[in-house]
């Protein structure tokens, strides 16, 4: 007697072998049996016309806060995916000292672009150690998690916050640090995570940038010790220096043979030849041995932004930017006087574009409104400038104050747009999809639903790849890449992490404001069409009709052992 | 190292507390500063108009100019 059979499902292994249709069966929360499957199960589910593939794994997240208040990363589950890494770009949430959560957290929502009262609603803080952080969400998982452990948070917690913002290490201090490393990948962290470029909620170089060389490559040893990941953020928008860090991640995945990832590879038309030049390099290191793999974002960029809070899009604009942390009341006063708007006004049209992006915020539109007004959303700020005969700044000035500032503003399609290019980088078998930001940048963007429009946008339209190459990409290529241990295949033995999904309607939704974080919190989301079903672990997790299960059978992954 | 995998430009990456006054004189200690510091930030310009000034020991930092494209 199986606990579970998956019948007559258009099976896609996750191997990229032909697809075939067959059965699953499961007992234990593994799989036990596949192909013909004969026999009895509490459960069966007839998956008829639908495909049956591996949970999909996404390699760069940022739920480690939403995990404590949501263990299922809703609404990642209902678009397939089963397992997350969290702790990207240098930041986790442990090990971290008590008096240091004020200054990581501000620091975490800064860069994630998360709003404060979610974390003070949705968590307390009750570990320190990295140990007793998995304790803290183990429980309550809905979803897999491979956590990695931030080198930012190394620092602090070896140096101390002041020290670990400004000063190197010491040759003891990185030797403390690669023993608190040792203890997080004993604890479950799937690696450790860097940054060459992050900045803080002061503008300040997050902790791991401070580091030399020299400290990275000791810790370095101890992931290859350990079989352990790094993920970095490179400099991504120019080729040089990418190729440089490319270069810099081959040569510490030779020396100490580790796996190494980055994030994002980015197109863009400020730089057309950008992606072929890092791939021609990342060939190069390959063929030398090195394991990097880029991470590429399948969704193309779109931004949103308002002028409550400082966020990514005001990066190269300091005007904008000190103008948006300026207490509400001031803020009121302030963007009414006529010096400011005219130095707001001209700093808008002409300014250093940020991280490779082509913004032209006259074609910024009405997105989101307290109380919509149907006169004025979606209208552009070209429009709606022209027709109150002002600059396109004042008239996203003067619709915040008009609206007391409950309004947020669009941008489109402002990079990484190109499908029928992407698409064919996508062939590549060096080329790895990620970095979609799940569960940051909450009222930015939507970072779902980039595997739903994998299949709808790149099988089914570009015709870029095939079915089974598209479920391989999202499943054990990254489980390869990332050492986790039986995950990304239907094999007998493997975790009974499954999605059923409709092939031809597989599709992400539109993004549309939800008010579902703590504290009345509100962000932006996607809806899936196409998954019916989502098992993790072997229990249903996530139904179409049915919605989220109260299971908790999420677990905290293990790495292929060094 | 083998030939295909060298630096395809010429870079350092920085000391704690380095500036550019710092860097000028210690990577081209016999040409004049004020004009090593303006190469330095033509081949540079990411580090020269980042919103965040501090250079950090993990950036790169080229010390010529990129190639013709």
């Amino acid at each position: 007697m199986f606990d579970l059979i998956i019948r007559n499902g258009l099976i896609c292994d996750g191997s990229g072998a032909p697809a075939f249709k067959g059965d699953i069966a499961v007992r234990d929360g593994k799989i036990a049996a596949i192909g013909e499957v004969t026999g009895d199960a509490k459960q069966i589910v007839d998956a008829k016309g639908q495909v049956v593939a591996p949970g999909f794994i996404d390699p760069h997240t940022h739920f480690d806060a939403q995990l404590l208040w949501d263990g299922y990363a809703q609404p990642s589950l209902e678009h397939g995916i089963t397992t997350v890494m969290s702790g990207n770009c240098s930041l986790s949430l442990a090990p971290l000292k008590a008096e240091h959560r004020d200054l990581l957290g501000a620091t975490f929502r800064q860069i994630e672009e998360m709003p404060k009262a979610a974390f003070d609603a949705g968590f307390s803080w009750t570990w320190e150690s990295f140990d007793d952080y998995v304790k803290a969400i183990k429980g309550g998982l809905g979803i897999n998690v491979a956590p990695l452990v931030g080198h930012s948070l190394l620092r602090m917690w070896v140096m101390g916050a002041e020290e670990s913002r400004n000063h190197a290490a010491t040759p003891d201090e990185v030797k403390q640090m690669q023993a608190l490393l040792k203890q997080c990948l004993d604890a479950g962290s799937i690696g450790m995570s860097g940054s060459w470029v992050d900045i803080d909620h002061e503008r300040h170089p997050v902790p791991a940038r401070l580091a030399e060389h020299s400290e990275l490559e000791a810790l370095c040893e101890t992931l290859g010790e350990n079989n352990a990941i790094l993920q970095m953020v490179p400099e991504f928008w120019d080729a040089d220096i990418l190729r440089v860090r490319i270069d810099q991640l081959a040569d510490l995945s030779r020396k100490y043979n580790i796996s190494t990832t980055f994030s994002p590879l980015f197109d863009s038309n400020a730089w057309p030849n950008l992606v072929y030049l890092a791939m021609d390099r990342i060939r190069l290191q390959s063929a030398h041995g090195a394991r990097v793999t880029p991470q590429m974002q399948i969704r193309p960029i779109d931004l949103s932004f308002d002028i409550t809070q400082p966020n990514s899009t005001f990066a190269t604009l300091p005007s904008w930017w000190a103008a948006t942390i300026l207490p509400v009341d001031e803020k009121r006063v302030k963007l009414k006087d006529p010096e400011l708007r005219k130095k707001l006004s001209a700093d808008l049209e002409n300014f250093m574009q940020p991280i490779g992006l082509q913004i032209d915020f006259r074609d910024a539109y009405v997105k989101r409104m307290g109380k919509p007004d149907p006169k004025l959303m979606n209208r552009s700020m070209r429009d709606i400038a022209a027709e109150r005969n002002c600059h396109f700044a004042e008239a996203i000035i003067d619709l915040a104050l008009e609206h007391d500032f409950d309004i947020s503003f669009g941008l489109d399609a402002i990079g990484h747009n190109n499908s029928p290019k992407i698409g064919q980088l996508m062939l590549d078998p060096l080329v790895g999809l990620g970095a979609g930001d799940g569960g940051a940048h909450v009222s930015n963007f939507a970072t779902y639903g980039d595997t739903s429009l994998l299949f709808s946008e790149y099988v089914r339209k570009q015709h870029s790849l095939s079915l089974e190459y598209a479920v391989r990409k999202l499943t054990h290529d990254i489980a390869v890449v990332w050492n986790v241990k039986n995950r990304g295949l239907l094999r007998p033995g493997f975790a009974a992490d499954v999605v059923i999904f409709d092939a031809n309607t597989m599709d992400r939704g539109a993004e549309i404001p939800v008010d579902d974080l703590p504290a009345s919190g509100w962000r932006y989301v996607r809806r899936n069409t196409g998954v019916k079903q989502v098992f993790v672990n072997g229990a249903l997790a996530y139904d179409l009709d049915a919605g989220y299960s109260d299971k908790k059978a999420g677990a905290v992954t293990e790495r292929v052992a060094a | 190292m083998n030939d295909a995998l060298k630096p395809l430009r010429k870079y350092i990456q920085p000391k704690i507390g380095d500036n550019w006054e710092t860097i000028a004189a210690r990577v081209f200690p016999n040409d004049p500063q004020d004009k090593v510091i303006e190469n330095l930030k033509s081949w540079n310009l990411f580090l020269a108009f980042r919103p965040t000034p501090m250079i950090t020991p993990s950036d790169i930092m080229f010390v010529e100019p990129p190639a013709q494209q």
